[in-house]
């Protein structure tokens, strides 16, 4: 009002901040001397009673009369008082405060419940919180690479055999580099393994040989020195190296000096056999490599360079992984489309190598996410089950709640309690319970999410960056916040508008409606718990199949890989002594039940594939035959516990000549219906034929690395390969014959490093179908308690809160001469309907949810009925418990009190 | 009218009781069913939180004394920013009153 007459004078300025001044003053004086404010403004309406008494006692009133008149005229000391509080400066934060504290006392009120829900708010945002943080750091934040979406791995695949992910030869790299026209740059890396002299000791290492387009396909950067330049792939400019981050720790302990030593390098047989192959002398480091890397199926401790010569270059040695960044504007379908014409073009120009083999290209972002993907949908979908549980759980709690409290609020409204005030106060206290949930799922968030980061399996991407989701934690709050709000806003809205006088006539009997909402939600949850726990059944199963499926026996096996160097070991009579005497000293050691010899064990993530011929079968009506190669020594089936189904193991004297040994799906594909045993076969290796082999047995399928065992593999035996891994099995923990093996080998030759030596239950375990199996089942199994617990909380809880309701029919039924068995039946049947219903709607749900698991999961075809049942029954004792409880005590009680209760 | 003033009217009524001189709670309330012919009598429930909302604004600043019948009493007044304000507050009602005037006159 003030200020558009007063805005042309000269104190106008003044007036605009002196009362904001003011009531800033007031306001700190209100909040911060309350006590002091009131006591003042009591002893002011005091005086003023006072001194209107006394002028009415001036005017012949009595004292008596003169304050019983002062007091009606003033119109009711305490409405004064709360007047005055209403416009003082922070009237509403004072509010605030005062309907907090109600809120709290209410919620005290009812500890059980309150302890109830803000558990069950707390155990789904922080679970949902929990696994959406590792999803989003597992899943979707992006690999540390330039171009994510266009960079993606290259294999060859052969359909008529399903083997997928087959690496490429030298020669076929360069013909895919020169002839592919999607690429903007091809880049390729060959696993190998080269020992190092670093003092006395020989120490075996992982190598990687990398081609120096590899650094700008997939925007690697040297973190310290340099990466090679284009003149190091040429052969005898090629012998400098990167140390990989974590082997510049281990073996330099990050020493920044390290650039410019120079290092001996002896290439073992693994690290390629021909123009690739490693050569032997010393080698300069040139830089460190950094510590994330974008590529996969490579644990190497050094990087060196590979050197294309294409004069003498192998078309039948696979190792190279292929790493290919697409031209921009590029889809993955042309790509595809462009590089299966290059291998059309090769099938017709080496028929021999490259019949039926098609490129296959993969983003690399699937390349490592991988079977991961799915899971983290399961997950995510569990989420969503769980949250539901909750918000049904706190609705239930609530309603509940409200229907307690319809006379409570009718109270308060006659005693003159505002609507507004009251609505504020209703919905305060719903907010405090979802705050407290909350509060509690971020204790519950944070720790999950640390126990994973420091406890999860390394083979998961970048699972040491998981951290608490502050986006998912809001997200999770948020939701289970407005369920509070909206299932707390109902009651009040509803309480507040109905007639006081008719609410407080009416006795506090069970609100019709508000048992049939809760009826329907209790269902609701019983079918959404069912869903989950068959769910978390399923994949419990899936794993535990998987686990019980690897075709051999982990337990009691030690295992170590030795790598002959190549230039000590030309002669393949000496590697084949060599490898004989260790196996010898092993097998006379003590405590050694069986020892064999192969070149690639169970759970590497390397591969060998062969073609072959069989006799009497000619190649012209037969395709080209394809199969996963081994190389095993004799007695290797019998140390790694894998069963032999015909015929027999692998001898000594099946060496010198040489024989084959079929495994289960080897035979079912190329032999159906026939017996494999006394057939012969040819194969075809990297520098020679062999001559026709007989087959000798078939063995059982052995799982490899991935989920599906059943790959055709063929076993050679032979002894003269230049790396083989060792399997022992031992009587006692293998673990104590880890010195044992050493010592074995050393006596062979003092100079030969053996690397890798660890349990098969210790290989099993890093390996990452099954960490992440088993990380899957944990998380699984520890949603199936959540959603249990949660589903017992809420089923029993409102099915008990139900039967108190009815304390007062039943004591009617008992008067009227019902006895005890009765009362209980009638509440057994009502509790087993709900559980049978929403069993029956989960059923369903499961089904459904099956259907799209059994994509994903090895061994899940349906819901088994013994999971079904056992769901059924668990969900059933906990509703009938719930229900018999309090029945049996309404059956007992006397009818007269029970006709009292309110 | 009763205590139902118009909004605006009380706070005007209070600042002009208060450039006479400074006053109680209910010396104030007296004075205006005085001033006014007993047309507004002002209850302490909207006397007192006026009282307070123009002393946090910083028009009226209150003391304790003593009354006219020796008696401990609050009094309140007019700060210098609360004398600008009766001017302002005196000014606006008139411009108001008077059209409100000429329109009843046109329209009766």
């Amino acid at each position: 009002m003030g200020n558009h007459r007063g805005g042309d004078r000269p104190g106008d300025c003044r007036d605009r901040i002196d009362p904001a001044m003011s009531r800033l003053r007031h306001l700190l004086r209100n909040l911060f001397q309350k006590k002091r404010v009131e006591e003042e403004h009591d002893d002011e309406v005091r005086s003023y009673l006072e001194m209107s008494a006394a002028e009415k006692m001036a005017r012949g009133m009595s004292a008596d009369e003169a304050q019983r008149a002062a007091r009606l005229e003033a119109g009711g000391v305490e409405q004064v008082k709360e007047a005055v509080r209403d416009v003082r400066a922070g009237a509403w934060f004072e509010q605030l405060h005062q309907d907090v504290r109600y809120g709290l006392r209410a919620l005290r009120r009812r500890p059980g419940s309150t302890a109830i829900a803000v558990l069950a708010v707390g155990l789904g945002v922080g679970s949902a919180t929990a696994i959406w943080s590792v999803a989003d750091a597992v899943l979707i934040r992006s690999l540390p690479v330039r171009d994510l979406d266009r960079t993606v791995m290259v294999w060859q695949q052969d359909l008529t055999t399903d083997r997928d992910r087959i690496t490429f030869s030298p020669a076929e790299y360069l013909d895919y580099r020169d002839a592919g026209r999607s690429f903007e740059s091809l880049g390729a890396l060959q696993p190998g393994s080269a020992i190092v002299r670093l003092g006395d000791t020989p120490t075996a290492l992982e190598t990687a040989r990398v081609t120096r387009s590899l650094f700008d396909t997939l925007d690697i950067k040297a973190a310290l020195g340099r990466a090679f330049v284009p003149d190091e792939e040429r052969p005898g400019r090629d012998h400098v190296v990167m140390l990989t981050n974590g082997f510049w720790q281990r073996q330099f302990g990050s020493d920044r000096h390290v650039l410019g030593t120079m290092i001996s390098l002896q290439g073992d047989s693994a690290s390629g056999a021909d123009a690739t192959a490693l050569a032997d002398g010393p080698y300069t480091i040139v830089g460190v490599l950094p510590p994330q890397l974008p590529v996969f199926y490579s644990q190497a401790d050094v990087w060196i360079p590979l050197p294309l010569d294409r004069s003498q270059l192998s078309r039948t040695v696979r190792g190279l992984r292929v790493f290919a960044r697409l031209r921009p504007g590029v889809l993955l379908e042309r790509a595809s489309a462009d590089c299966n014409a290059i291998a059309r073009d090769l099938t017709a120009r080496y028929p021999e190598t490259n019949r039926d083999i098609h490129a296959w290209l993969v983003p690399l972002r699937s390349e490592d996410i991988g079977d991961i993907q799915p899971s983290i949908l399961t997950l995510l979908a569990a989420v969503a089950l769980l949250l539901a549980i909750v918000c049904a759980n706190v609705a239930n709690l609530l309603l509940t709640r409200a229907v307690e409290r319809e006379r409570e609020i009718s109270v308060r409204l006659a005693l003159g309690a505002s609507r507004r005030r009251l609505i504020r106060q209703l919905l305060t206290e719903s907010l405090l319970l979802g705050l407290s949930g909350g509060g509690v799922g971020l204790l519950f968030a944070a720790s999950a999410t640390h126990v994973v980061r420091v406890l999860g399996p390394a083979t998961i991407s970048r699972v040491r960056e998981v951290a608490l989701n502050g986006p998912g934690f809001a997200a999770a709050l948020a939701i289970s916040l407005l369920t509070s709000l909206l299932f707390g806003l109902a009651p009040a809205l509803k309480a507040s508008r109905s007639d006081v006088t008719e609410a407080l006539k009416q006795r506090s009997g069970p609100a019709k409606g508000g048992e049939r909402l809760r009826q329907i939600l209790v269902t609701v949850e019983i079918a959404l718990a069912f869903v989950v726990l068959a769910g978390t059944a399923a994949v419990i199963k899936s794993y535990l199949r998987l686990d019980s499926h690897l075709g051999y026996e982990p337990s009691h096996l030690l295992t170590a890989r030795i790598g002959l160097p190549r230039a000590k070991y030309s002669d393949p009579g000496k590697r084949e002594a060599f490898f004989r005497a260790v196996l010898e000293q092993l097998r006379s050691t003590p405590g050694v039940v069986a020892a064999g010899a192969v070149n690639i064990l169970p759970q590497a993530d390397t591969n060998q594939s062969v073609s072959f011929t069989i006799a009497g079968r000619p190649t012209a009506e037969g395709q080209a035959r394809n199969a996963r190669l081994r190389v095993a020594s004799p007695g290797y089936f019998r140390s790694l516990g894998a069963s032999i189904l015909r015929g027999r193991e692998f001898e000594e004297r099946d060496l010198p000549g040489g024989a084959v040994i079929v495994s289960r799906a080897a035979a079912q594909r190329f032999w159906p219906g026939e017996n494999p045993l006394g057939q012969q076969v040819e194969l075809t290796l990297s520098t020679r034929r062999t001559p026709m082999l007989p087959i000798v047995g078939v063995v059982e399928d052995v799982r490899q690395w991935n989920v599906s065992a059943g790959e055709p593999t063929l076993y050679w035996s032979s002894m003269i390969q230049p790396s083989y891994s060792l399997a022992v099995r031992t009587a006692g923990d293998p673990a104590d014959l880890a010195p044992l093996l050493l010592d074995s080998v050393r006596r062979v030759d003092p100079d030969q490093p053996v690397s890798a030596v660890a349990t098969m239950a210790a290989r099993l375990a890093r390996s990452q179908g099954t960490t992440f199996g088993r990380f899957r089942s944990a998380v699984m199994t520890w949603f199936g308690l959540a959603a249990l617990l949660l589903s017992i909380m809420g089923i029993s809880g409102v099915i008990h809160y139900s039967m108190v309701q009815r304390t007062q029919e039943f004591g009617v039924r008992t008067a009227l001469g019902a006895r005890a068995g009765d009362v209980i039946r009638i509440v057994l049947t009502q509790a087993l309907r709900l559980v049978l219903v929403g069993s029956a709607i989960g059923l369903l749900g499961s089904l459904a949810l099956t259907r799209v698991l059994a994509r994903y999961l090895y061994g899940v075809e349906r819901v088994e009925p013994w999971i079904a049942g056992g769901i059924l029954v668990s969900l059933g004792t906990v509703a009938l418990t719930a229900a018999l409880v309090p029945a049996a005590k309404a059956a007992r009680i006397n009818p007269i009190v029970a006709l009292r209760h309110e | 009218m009763g205590s139902d003033l118009l909004k605006g009217t009380l706070d005007l009524l209070i600042l002009r009781v208060l450039a006479i001189g400074p006053n109680h709670g209910l010396g104030i309330s007296r004075r205006i069913r005085q001033v006014s012919g007993g047309t507004f009598e002002v209850k302490p429930g909207s006397l007192f939180p006026a009282l307070h909302r123009l002393e946090e604004q910083g028009w009226l600043a209150a003391r304790w004394g003593e009354s006219e019948n020796h008696r401990r009493a609050k009094f309140y007044q007019l700060t210098k920013s609360g004398r600008r304000q009766v001017d302002a507050e005196t000014s606006t009602w008139e411009t108001i009153a008077a059209a409100i005037a000429r329109a009843i006159a046109a329209t009766a």
